[in-house]
């Protein structure tokens, strides 16, 4: 696939890690679950609109979910067990957010909510599967 | 690359994808038979078989290991004989990344039992009409225990409908009823042992006095804390299946727990507290033998043959050499070398694929395991040159169970039981190793 003009340059290791990611697109079956490890915004953002792009011709779509605080993490959790659409290919959760030095506020931290949320993605990671396995669901979650 | 190969490859990548097999599914190898080593599912069967009415027993399963299938197997192997069996999944009951307590776990273990044993149609109906949940509601009357207190106002009939649920999501009903329970334990074991007698007994009633039922109790070595509970919950574990082993034994039912295998590193005699049958470990494949470091030949074979069952390897790879060579960097471990194969097909640019994929593919599996502290890869190297996993104090073992977890460490049994660091990162465990002694003897050294 041909990266558009909007990409980030994401240098060589950053281009082989989107022929893995195009590959697993590609030739996965079913349901599955991957992390991107990027202390980038953009180079997520590109790794995002590359997957929608190569999806879109398939005639499937990429559900997005862009939580802005730490809580709409966990919302971001419980949203993949919605009913999903017939349509998607693929659910993209995208948070790459650090916490300040100095933490002023009381509520939960970006790294409690991470880890909270890769705890809860573990232990419900069967029922994802089977929830997503079911013909309609998205096919994919990253 | 043209459409045929593409469509070779996009198969053999589904073919390595990472899911349990049923026992007649083609792909299935009985790797554990045929690699020399004793067979773990029949040295379990073999335990119930000759244990008549009801046996406990421990599973120890390495993550990757094909636990689920082997599972899956001993199911079938029983089934066979004529047993009625269940395979539940304990993460559908209980929440595992909290402590667990033997309350929680026994009415977990009980409503797991009845739900399986009504979707298996072992019974057509439960005992008496109700699940193990509506008899628990009348188990917190007898017991005069507030349903207000536990639930935050929940009226008696919504916990009932409900404690399935509140057990696995809500981690406050779950601790205040294991405070609550605390004083009712002896009771709770009782009414928990009565239902399954009562359930097996109906079992019986429709399929014959002779007939045997068996519990498989999955998922329970999934069991971990965060970075913060971790001591925590891995204590819990070891008080429920030491401390509390006896109440893990249940009249008129067989029954193996699969247990995380730090337990065994912990408990060394754990098998006298389950005895006859006691405690079987799903190692990784022996592909090098423990003195010399040289090749394992039937273990070789045993890996070799689960790849062929997966697809055409000698297309994908070109040669025998790189086939062992992928064999001996997997450390014996069936996921891994899975993944590496899965990690080969997405560098394939050609058939057969190029060294170059074929070494970018290992070292991305490696580069998953690093970095590695300085203080982990102390101990590491230590279990390298020993082939021991003991603990040198026990406020490490959530260390340990972090290494067996991550295959970091690897479990090799044939004779004896012995330990090692997983191939792919021996050398960087031993050169940091090295390093942090020189550091240390140069800081212990006086200054001219």
């Amino acid at each position: 696939m041909t990266p558009g003009t909007a990409d980030a340059d994401l240098g060589p290791n950053g281009e082989a890690e989107w022929q893995r990611l195009r590959r697993q697109l590609e030739y996965a079956d079913g349901f599955w679950l991957g992390f991107v490890f990027t202390r980038s915004p953009a180079v997520c953002v590109t790794l995002r609109s590359r997957t929608e792009r190569m999806l879109k011709t398939r005639a499937m779509t990429l559900q997005s979910l862009r939580p802005a605080t730490p809580p709409e993490l966990a919302v971001a959790l419980a949203s993949l067990f919605d009913a999903p659409a017939v349509h998607h290919g693929c659910v993209w959760v995208e948070a790459v957010r650090s916490d300040p030095a100095i933490i002023t506020t009381s509520g939960p931290t970006w790294r409690d909510a991470w880890e909270s949320f890769a705890l809860r993605l573990n232990e419900r990671r069967d029922r994802l599967r089977r929830h997503t396995s079911q013909g309609a669901g998205p096919r994919s979650s990253l | 690359m043209d459409a045929d190969a593409r469509n070779f490859l996009r198969e053999f990548f589904r073919a390595v994808s990472d899911r349990p097999l049923e026992p007649n599914d083609p792909r299935y190898v009985s790797i554990y038979a045929s690699s020399g080593g004793d067979d773990p599912v029949e040295l379990l069967a073999r335990a119930i078989e000759w244990t008549p009415g009801e046996s406990v027993q421990l599973l120890s399963g390495f993550r990757g290991t094909g636990k689920s299938t082997e599972l899956r197997r001993l199911q079938a192997r029983l089934t066979a004989s004529g047993y009625k069996v269940v395979l539940c999944d304990i993460e559908d009951y209980l929440n595992l990344s909290t402590r667990v307590d033997v309350s929680d776990f026994l009415m977990a273990l009980a409503g797991a039992f009845g739900d399986a044993i009504v979707a298996a149609g072992h019974l057509r109906s439960h005992p008496m009409s109700e699940s193990y949940w509506q008899r628990f509601s009348a188990f917190m009357t007898r017991t005069r225990v507030e349903f207000t207190e536990l639930s935050g106002g929940t009226k008696l009939g919504e916990i009932s409908a409900g404690l399935k649920a509140n057990l696995k999501n809500d981690p406050t009903f779950r601790q205040r009823l294991q405070e609550r329970m605390a004083g009712h334990l002896g009771a709770l074991v009782t009414d928990v042992r009565d239902y399954i007698t009562e359930c097996v007994q109906q079992i019986k009633k429709e399929h014959g006095d002779l007939t045997e039922v068996v519990l498989l109790l999955d998922s329970m070595e999934h069991i971990r804390g965060t970075s913060v509970t971790a001591n925590e919950v891995q204590s819990s574990v070891e008080t429920l299946f030491a401390a509390q082993s006896d109440k893990l034994h249940i009249p008129h039912l067989h029954v193996v727990y699969t247990v995380p295998p730090y337990l065994k590193v912990r408990y060394p005699n754990l098998s006298a507290l389950y005895e006859p049958g006691g405690v079987q470990v799903l190692p990784a494949i022996k592909v090098k033998q423990k003195h010399d470091g040289s090749d394992c030949a039937a273990g070789v074979t045993s890996m070799r043959a689960v790849v062929e069952k997966r697809g055409d390897w000698g297309r994908l790879l070109g040669s025998e050499a790189r086939l062992k060579h992928l064999i001996e960097s997997s450390g014996g471990h069936l996921r891994d070398l899975l993944r590496i194969l899965a990690e080969i097909v997405r560098r394939a640019d050609s058939l057969p694929v190029s060294d170059h994929a074929v070494e970018s593919a290992v070292n991305q599996i490696k580069n998953d395991a690093l970095p590695i502290a300085e203080q982990d890869a102390v101990w590491l190297a230590r279990i390298a040159n020993t082939n021991r996993a003991s603990l040198a104090v026990a406020s490490r073992l959530p260390d340990l169970a972090r290494f067996l977890d991550t295959h970091l460490v690897l479990c090799y049994r044939n004779g004896d039981e012995w330990y090692d660091v997983h191939p792919l990162i021996r050398d960087e465990v031993e050169a940091q190793a090295l390093d942090v002694a020189k550091r240390a003897k140069a800081a212990a050294t006086p200054a001219p």
